[in-house]
């Protein structure tokens, strides 16, 4: 047994779920998973539409569901009265606070009034005035690599670039980079009292944010949140934490791990990084192509109530798994769903999921990765990744790699 | 059963037979119709499947709900004539209702 996991004997198959469903995938410490998050999936994909784990997506509870049709991930998503988000991601109650994270946990109707003065905030027009910034921060942070011959992706680009920016927008202190990447890898990664520490740490520091903004307002999110209105009143202190809380958590992890799936798919496929040098043109599409590819968030919910799904029994308080990746991976849907194709015509994917919780930040990742693509194909070497180096994924709800060697002469 | 006509940003015109009861993002989707990305699948989070509605018919549509006009501020380009696809249901009214996909959806 693995240190922090259930022990065998704790896990336990209710007896609605058919033992033919039963699949014993655990999303902590599954090999395969690690070694190809993405070719894991579509081997669940093939060992059927609906199956049970025992074991737990969440830090504590019973097994959970995963489905695996394209129709049937997008009817529970389009479902959220009865599957739920609430309660799904409880960080603040782990450290005996009440807030929860807003807006990903919070359920109709409560939902599309957060979502109403958040998208605002993250509108394509207001993100579009970043891009001259971003562009900078790509070739500030690329630059001084290239005379190296080689780099760590991940700790190199991957994760000062999106947070970097992130923390500018936020108004967070840039040189303290370093521990709120260790905050976040704590809270979403880690389990046991080092992840409670880092919940408290992050929650102590935001606290302290917004309390300095209030009486020095500032030109950031944390001040632009703090005179938001909702319902004509401004949100309480608890509100202010799960939004700083979940915009933190969000914004610090999902470019940095789709970057690291994008550079290793291009190191591997010289071809694709060539074309991209060739016409830069495509980047636009490249971008889609690979977010489709490369989903890296597998997300989840809970069922109010008893339903039935694809001709499955779900019983009320049941997790469910949402692998993104089989929707954009769907050979049912997707010509050639393993090949990348930049020129793809209307490149439907779920990378930024799908229903009432689909990704307020799209408009700001899709400019970072895009930034990210024309940076390293324009000023720096073609690069490869070492042959011997396997890449390996941690991670539950958001796969990212480990780390990535990059190579160029 | 109702027509809908949808001018593609490349300038392709598309007359599609529309079902009523679908909204025009699904005939949209339904028929293969051009530059309509859809990505949350009508649940007014994206803001992904923007058109403008031809002047002529803007004013005979049931008028946006409050959480659309809040969306439509989020799509790429919003003009007076702008409208989210999933929310315009078809019905036999709206035979011969045209609109036109934008450019870009994001």
């Amino acid at each position: 047994m693995t240190a922090g996991s259930s022990p065998q004997s704790e896990l336990r198959i209710p007896p609605h779920v058919s033992l033919d469903r039963v699949v014993w995938f655990d999303f902590r410490h599954d090999a395969g998973l690690h070694a190809d998050p993405h070719a894991r999936l579509e081997e669940l994909r093939r060992a059927g539409p609906a199956l049970f784990t025992p074991h737990s997506r969440a830090l504590t509870g019973p097994g959970t569901w995963i489905f695996t049709s394209s129709a049937a991930i997008r009817a529970i998503f389009q479902d959220p009265e009865t599957f739920a988000s609430g309660g799904v991601r409880p960080f603040g109650q782990l450290i005996g606070d009440s807030w929860p994270l807003i807006p990903i946990d919070i359920d109709p109707p409560d939902h599309a009034r957060y979502r109403r003065v958040l998208n605002p905030m993250f509108s394509p027009a207001r993100m579009a005035q970043l891009e001259p910034a971003i562009a900078r921060r790509a070739a500030e942070i690329a630059g001084p690599l290239i005379a190296r011959g080689d780099c760590e992706f991940i700790a190199d680009f991957a994760q000062p670039f999106p947070v970097s920016i992130f923390l500018e927008l936020f108004g967070l202190p840039l040189e303290r980079l370093r521990d709120f990447i260790g905050f976040n890898e704590a809270i979403l990664k880690g389990e046991g009292e080092a992840q409670v520490a880092a919940i408290r740490g992050l929650r102590d520091l935001l606290r302290e944010e917004i309390l300095r903004r209030r009486k020095q307002p500032s030109e950031d999110l944390l001040s632009e949140l703090l005179t938001a209105r909702i319902d004509g009143r401004a949100f309480d202190d608890d509100e202010l934490t799960g939004l700083a809380v979940t915009l933190f958590l969000a914004g610090l992890d999902t470019v940095t791990s789709t970057l690291g799936y994008m550079f290793l798919y291009l190191a591997q496929a010289q071809s694709a990084q060539s074309l991209l040098r060739d016409k830069p043109e495509l980047i636009g599409g490249a971008v889609e192509e690979l977010l489709r590819m490369f989903n890296v968030v597998m997300t989840a919910r809970r069922a109010t109530r008893d339903t039935v799904i694809d001709g499955v029994e779900i019983r009320k308080g049941d997790n469910v798994a949402l692998p993104t990746s089989l929707i954009s991976r769907d050979p049912a849907e997707v010509e050639s769903p393993d090949e990348a194709d930049f020129m793809r015509v209307d490149n439907r994917h779920s990378a930024f999921g799908y229903g009432i919780h689909r990704c307020l930040g799209s408009h700001l990742a899709r400019r970072e990765l895009g930034a990210a693509l024309r940076c390293w194909t324009s000023t720096m070497p073609p690069f490869t990744k070492p042959a011997q180096v396997r890449p390996v994924s941690t991670g539950i709800g958001v796969f990212s790699l480990a780390r990535l060697d990059l190579t160029w002469a | 059963m109702p027509i809908i006509t949808y001018t593609q940003d490349d300038g392709t015109v598309r007359r599609v037979d529309a079902a009523a009861g679908l909204t025009v993002m699904e005939v949209a989707l339904q028929q293969g119709v051009s530059g309509i990305a859809a990505d949350c699948g009508g649940a007014l989070s994206c803001a992904t499947c923007h058109v403008y509605v031809a002047p002529d018919w803007f004013d005979r549509l049931v008028p946006a709900s409050e959480d659309e006009l809040a969306m439509l501020e989020f799509t790429f380009d919003p003009q007076p004539n702008s409208r989210l696809s999933c929310q315009i249901e078809i019905v036999p009214a709206l035979d011969g209702l045209e609109v036109a996909v934008p450019a870009r959806q994001f």
